[in-house]
């Protein structure tokens, strides 16, 4: 069993069969979708949004058959819909226990910095190493050049000798990733110096010996682990800090729901913000969601009222499920729109 | 004035390699220039040079993505700090940024499809345009084996941006495209510099096999003897990735593969490690080599059959640009071709796809009332490169259905042409390797130049004794990742200071 599938399976057995397999690849891929953002609150995969940014449907196709053949999983209400083979539950228990899903991960607080701070932190190194030398004539081994005029610009605000800054730099990392709780080296072999080019993921997981979707998720959870520690102690790595990407907004939105919440904010309506948008309603619908689950103080009384909320409410808590569709059929005088806002109201709270 | 101080003053290089001054003297005396200089010969020097010491922007028009991104990065590399790219790596608000500064560069390197929009072209015009460089040129040309639709705007353009002095380089060209090239881009009075495409230190040999499983085996025993480092080149990704994975486990040597279909930053690692010695061999697809400037590649060997004479000096000239001896091998299987002769008809569209795409046309006037309706199933019935040609040569976007049918006859006929053009590349290629003669005369008289000097590592067919290429040594093992534990070899990528307690 490969380490990606043991990922899908643990989603699969979360979501208990209540959405189609493809919400999990969703998740995997880190679709901002507001249907998406809602399932990994409910059904607590926090973690694991944006893990695999690219895996492929054919792939994540393969891993559904490849969990079937193996008897892992039972097909649910639809060809679509598969959950934990019940006789294996126990089975997989022990599974987890010898792969281990790295604690640190924490692809929903992170995704939106992760790959932007080690794209920084690369670089970085790459500079400081070659600038104890006096070197500077070496190809950048990151060519994006948003990472490429950070980095510039890092190094005219940068108040010491940028010949030792190689010096400093060594000093926050051994800092930062010293801990009995991870493996620094999974990250340090990847890093290129002016003697020394990284290894590429694969060449990675091919030296350690291990599978390389758990090697990519560890190696993930690794720079969550120093996103984490770097954000709590900022005084103790002024050089690493610079490197995580300046968020402004104090919630994770994305841009379009961003302008909606603008318009909100001025009291706006939700036609009105569709009619100045030239957004459809369901899009503005999707907003609200977004907010809903982001925004804790976020109020949705606007949207519903207090009658329908305790009604959705009552069902959801009394069926367990979190099904829009099986809600609906019970409650037809509601919207899916208020079931849904109500569910992300509700979040992951009811189990 | 003296160029060789002027080389030496702005690259620190104390003199000029084989037709590079030719081709600088001509342009510094204000006359177009076509310049065709062997790969591995410091071509883009040609338009450096001349861009700094003339007054306004150097515009370079460059076919590949990867290859100006490369080539902005090592001019940056070498201090040269105004040099940009202006292509769809960048997103809009980066593109914005740079064509906002645009007069803060010197050096703008530009994609054809790009240049040729209307706003981007209404930006340059606004600038003095010093040098408008025209990369891999014989893109532009229908008979060459490489076109490019979006090559054919060019001539306007440079019509446009008020007929600038021109530079086109090109590694290889025959006469007939060479001639193609001053015409489509409507240059007059165009100084030509042309150096041979003899690399007299690389041998050059191709082996006859019975079957693939024989080809294999005797892969493996090459680059088990070879004096490495080397180039393997493959046809497909797969195969690639495949056979490097085998000859790693079987040689112990460190091999890996490299192919577009990697992530920019594993390309990035794995053409690094290479050229720092970290690799031995890398299996590759064509999309390995552009910008890889590695001195000592001893051999490059052809596992697939290469679909043009051209193509195929491009790739094994990336051996022995130190000058020391090198040795290409192609290896063949009778009926390696048919694979070639596969895959370029599918490059281009047939008839039975234009005929459908023909018959949707039928029951609408305009392009948008088609497109809104059968565009998406259509796209579909093409392969991206056929869908991509297509559109670069028809331009339906505004055009009624009666244009674009009158367009579209013309392009089967296009095709046509295109497809006996290379068809008849690679039966050219195939006599080469199948050649009882010198294998060097052929090649120079492909592009009709005079003969080769006799040489003395020719060819297999002149007598070639394989063996002073072969090599018990292992290549110098530079650097490995010093250290135990992550500490140290944290230390040792990062240059720290030894302390006293490491030691």
């Amino acid at each position: 069993m490969t380490f990606i599938e043991v990922i899908v399976l643990y989603c699969l057995q979360r979501i208990k069969g209540e959405r189609t397999i493809y919400s999990v690849l969703h998740i995997l891929n880190g679709k901002k979708s507001a249907q998406t953002i809602q399932d990994i609150h409910i059904f607590e995969l926090m973690p694991f949004f944006q893990t695999y940014p690219n895996l492929s449907r054919a792939e994540f196709d393969r891993i559904i058959s490849a969990l079937k053949e193996q008897k892992w999983t039972t097909e649910g209400k639809t060809f679509q819909h598969y959950d934990i083979n019940p006789k294996q539950e126990d089975e997989f228990a022990r599974l987890l226990i010898e792969y281990p899903i790295p604690t640190h991960l924490n692809g929903w607080k992170y995704h939106r910095i992760a790959v932007g701070f080690w794209e920084r932190l690369a670089l970085s190194v790459q500079v400081a190493s070659h600038l104890s030398k006096g070197d500077n004539r070496y190809m950048p081994i990151q060519r994006n050049i948003v990472v490429q005029a950070w980095m510039k610009q890092a190094l005219q605000n940068y108040a010491g000798d940028r010949q030792s800054l190689n010096e400093q730099l060594y000093q926050e990392l051994a800092d930062c990733l010293d801990d009995e709780a991870v493996l620094p080296e999974y990250l340090v072999c990847r890093l290129t110096g002016s003697e020394h080019i990284g290894l590429t993921p694969e060449q990675a997981a091919a030296s350690f010996g291990i599978d390389r979707s758990y090697y990519e998720l560890y190696f993930l959870s690794l720079l969550h682990f120093m996103l984490k520690k770097i954000l709590s102690a900022k005084e103790k790595f002024p050089f690493l800090r610079q490197m995580v990407m300046d968020d402004n907004t104090a919630y994770i939105l994305t841009n379009s729901t961003k302008a909606t919440y603008e318009y909100i904010q001025k009291g706006l309506s939700l036609d009105e913000i569709s009619t100045m948008r030239r957004l459809k309603m369901s899009t503005i619908e999707d907003h609200i969601a977004e907010l809903v689950l982001n925004i804790p103080d976020f109020s949705i009384e606007e949207y519903v009222s207090p009658d329908k909320i305790a009604k959705i409410k009552k069902i959801a808590e009394v069926t367990a499920s979190k099904s829009l569709k099986q809600i609906k059929q019970q409650l037809p005088e509601v919207s899916y729109f208020e079931i849904r806002i109500v569910l992300a109201k509700l979040g992951g709270g009811i189990n | 004035m003296n160029l060789e101080k002027n080389l030496m003053k702005l690259f620190s290089l104390p003199s000029f390699r084989p037709g590079q001054k030719e081709a600088i003297s001509a342009l510094m005396e204000n006359r177009h220039t076509l310049a065709m200089l062997p790969t591995g010969t410091g071509k883009s020097l040609v338009y450096q040079l001349p861009g700094k010491l003339l007054k306004g922007t150097v515009i370079i028009i460059s076919p590949l993505l990867s290859l100006m991104q490369d080539q902005v990065e090592q001019m940056k590399m070498n201090g040269e700090k105004s040099a940009v790219a202006i292509n769809s790596f960048l997103n809009w608000q980066e593109r914005n940024d740079v064509i906002k500064n645009i007069r803060k560069y010197k050096f703008v390197f530009i994609s054809p499809e790009m240049i040729g929009t209307p706003y981007i072209l209404n930006v340059l015009k606004k600038l003095e345009i010093g040098l408008f460089v025209v990369d891999e040129a014989h893109c532009i040309s229908q008979w060459g084996y490489d076109f490019r639709p979006e090559y054919q705007n060019l001539g306007i353009v440079r019509k446009e941006l008020g007929n600038p002095l021109t530079l086109a380089l090109t590694a290889t060209a025959t006469p007939a495209i060479r001639k193609d090239i001053i015409s489509s881009l409507a240059l007059e009075f165009v100084e030509q510099v042309i150096y041979s495409v003899d690399r007299p230190n690389i041998a050059l040999t191709a082996e006859i096999l019975s079957s693939g499983i024989e080809k294999r085996k005797r892969l493996e025993e090459l680059t088990n003897t070879l004096q490495g480092p080397g180039i393997i080149y493959f046809s497909s990704k797969k195969l690639a990735e495949q056979t490097a994975a085998e000859l790693k486990q079987n040689s112990g040597k460190r091999i890996n593969a490299y192919h577009g279909g990697m992530s920019q930053e594993d390309r990035i690692l794995i053409q690094q490690q290479f050229l720092n010695g970290q690799l031995d061999i890398v299996c590759a697809t064509s999309a390995f080599g552009m910008g890889v400037n590695k001195e000592n590649i001893r051999y490059v060997i052809h596992y697939h059959f290469p679909t043009q004479v051209e193509s195929f000096l491009q790739e094994i000239g990336r051996a022995g640009r130190d000058r020391q001896n090198s040795i290409s091998i192609l290896l063949y299987v009778p009926g390696d071709e048919t694979l070639a002769y596969q895959l370029t008809e599918m490059e281009l569209p047939n008839e039975l796809q234009l005929n459908q795409l023909r018959r949707s046309l039928l029951p609408y006037t305009t392009y948008e009332d088609w497109a809104e309706k059968e565009l998406a199933w259509i796209m579909e019935q093409f392969t991206e490169t056929q869908w991509r040609v297509l559109t670069a040569y028809v331009q339906p976007e505004g055009k009624t259905c009666k244009q674009i049918e009158a367009k579209l006859n013309h392009f089967s006929e296009f095709c046509k042409n295109r497809l006996a053009v290379k068809k008849q590349s690679i039966h050219d290629m195939l006599a080469w390797v199948l050649l009882k003669q010198c294998r060097r005369s052929y090649l120079t008289s492909y592009f009709q130049e005079k003969e080769a000097p006799i040489n003395s590592v020719c060819c297999d067919n002149c007598g070639l004794n394989m063996e002073r290429f072969y090599s018990g040594q292992p290549i110098n093992d530079k650097a490995e990742l010093v250290g135990d534990g992550w500490k140290r070899q944290l230390a040792f990528i990062l240059n720290k200071r030894r302390e006293k307690a490491d030691e």
